[in-house]
């Protein structure tokens, strides 16, 4: 993460309100300088991308990351009314990366969910590929580097709208990290 | 030509902030990621509103206050989550918050900073 840095949401769990004071700030200046750049590469940018780029996919759910092939599909709740289901389906160009400590371990939640994300367009050759950076509530920081990503909005039948669908126990998650 | 020290003057102490208020939330659908205000409830009823699901927003300039008192309300209900800061992904006017750790009972405690502020309630 080049805005959104480790040692910045660390800040903001601090004790000192002083210290969590200025991680806000600085907290608002990155929002702020990620914002001038998604400006500066979004003419680059389909515009499928440019909405994917609008999602509003903070505290939603993760239901399931799944691999077919080349393919990444990603099932989430989202929080945000409307709580559409958002099933992403990225057209990966070499394997994900998964780091299962990217926060620290008394600021993970017992489920995974979208926390905040970094968007980039990567030049390689004549061809775009896209790179973003997920944090997840539960810890993992996962980095993805695509040439597409789709986008399918539902209405979900089941989880029952406004229910969720939690781990019994936080074990699962320890292990599958 | 006196000899006597110059008075010194103390500035007055800036008055107190008011207190923090606490209300009832909702969030606008749609792109915005506003928090709508709601009446106004005690901490006891936003307790027992955030068990329910339901979202509260604690109000006021007290920056300090108004994160603690979330916090606070957070807490009453179970392990709180730390400090989830407003992000392009929550959208332009989103709060900052608290929610559960384990993110069961659904909803947040949000609260309002020198700079975001809730709409109110139409």
């Amino acid at each position: 993460m080049n805005y959104f840095t480790r040692d910045l949401v660390r800040r903001l769990s601090s004790d000192d309100d002083s210290v969590v004071n200025a991680a806000h700030r600085e907290w608002e200046e990155a929002n702020e300088r990620y914002e001038r750049h998604l400006r500066t590469i979004e003419p680059e940018l389909p515009p499928h991308v440019r909405e994917f780029n609008d999602l509003l996919l903070h505290d939603a759910v993760v239901s399931n990351i799944a691999r077919e092939g080349d393919k990444l599909i990603m099932v989430l709740q989202k929080d945000i009314p409307p709580r559409d289901t958002v099933i992403l389906t990225y057209s990966l160009i070499e394997d994900p990366v998964i780091d299962p400590e990217a926060l620290p371990a008394e600021d993970r939640l017992k489920v995974m969910d979208f926390q905040y994300d970094e968007f980039d367009l990567v030049r390689a050759g004549e061809n775009k590929v896209y790179a973003q950076g997920i944090v997840f509530g539960n810890g993992w920081e996962m980095t993805l580097r695509f040439t597409d990503v789709r986008v399918t909005l539902a209405q979900a039948l089941y989880p029952f709208p406004g229910t969720m669908l939690v781990p019994t126990a936080t074990s699962v998650l320890a292990q599958s990290a | 030509m006196s000899t006597d020290p110059a008075p010194v003057r103390t500035l007055p102490a800036p008055p107190p902030k008011p207190a923090p208020t606490i209300h009832e939330a909702e969030r606008a659908s749609g792109a915005s990621g506003a928090v709508l205000r709601g009446v106004e409830i005690d901490f006891t009823a936003a307790v027992v509103r955030r068990r329910a699901g339901e979202d509260v927003v604690v109000c006021g300039s007290d920056l300090d206050a108004n994160r603690r008192l979330a916090y606070k309300i957070e807490s009453g209900v179970g392990p709180a989550s730390r400090p989830q800061t407003p992000h392009r992904r929550a959208g332009p006017l989103s709060l900052p918050h608290f929610h559960q750790v384990t993110r069961s009972p659904d909803g947040h405690t949000f609260y309002e900073t020198e700079n975001r502020k809730t709409r109110k309630k139409p």
